[in-house]
């Protein structure tokens, strides 16, 4: 049985010896790449313009809400409440950070793909504004 | 914000029928006349993101020039936000 299961692998390294390139070599490289493309998750082009153009237009809403009037009780519900301006801030701060970042990959690796973890920085931070100005 | 003004809409579809009193009635005109630039003003600044959006979703390749003009708008989008937030930060400290 053992010497049935080395015949496919035989087979491979006789045909790699017949063409010039080694079936075993490919595969390997092939795992490899599949590996870690996994491992190290990077996102498409496309996906990182979706993800800038959704932060921006979570931080134009917030822009909107900080510019709306401090509340008062006589001018609710049209008006901003003054304890959401540091976190607000604080959410664009560190999505600028992942957008820029992504931007300045992109640009330095036009053919690449862009480095998921940044990614997911940008999306977080774009759910946090959400969180807040969305609710409001 | 969103919330705010569906609310707000769903209460006045709700409440303008039965509401007889002219006072309650401009109280609701005065928010309606509120919110208007606020809604008129956040679609008109949503609008080249959107349409960047569905360009993408659409499976167009992104352009370089496309890419330029995302730059500029995130500076001038970045522009407005810092000097909305100084101005906010201004006003709560007075407060």
């Amino acid at each position: 049985m053992k010497l049935l299961r080395l015949v496919p692998i035989v087979g491979l390294l006789f045909l790699a010896g017949c063409s010039g390139t080694n079936p075993l070599i490919e595969f390997k490289d092939r795992v490899s790449n599949a590996y870690s493309v996994l491992t190290e998750a990077k996102v498409s082009r496309e996906a990182v313009v979706l993800a800038r153009t959704t932060f921006d237009a979570a931080e134009v809403t917030a822009t909107n809400y900080l510019r709306l009037q401090r509340c008062t009780p006589m001018n609710r519900p049209v008006c901003r409440e003054a304890k959401y301006t540091q976190p607000i801030e604080v959410w664009i701060l560190k999505g600028r950070d992942a957008r820029n970042r992504l931007t300045l990959f992109m640009k330095q690796h036009p053919n690449e793909l862009g480095p998921k973890g940044v990614y997911d920085a940008l999306v977080e931070a774009t759910r946090g504004i959400r969180s807040i100005v969305g609710d409001q | 914000m969103e919330n705010i003004l569906r609310s707000i809409l769903n209460l006045l579809v709700e409440i303008t029928p039965v509401v007889k009193e002219a006072g309650i009635v401009a109280k609701i005109i005065q928010t309606l006349v509120d919110i208007t630039p606020v809604v008129i003003k956040e679609a008109k600044d949503l609008a080249p993101l959107i349409k960047q959006a569905v360009s993408v979703l659409k499976g167009n390749t992104v352009t370089d020039e496309q890419l330029a003009q995302l730059d500029a708008l995130e500076a001038q989008i970045d522009a407005e936000f810092d000097s909305a937030v100084a101005k906010a930060e201004e006003d709560d400290k007075a407060g």
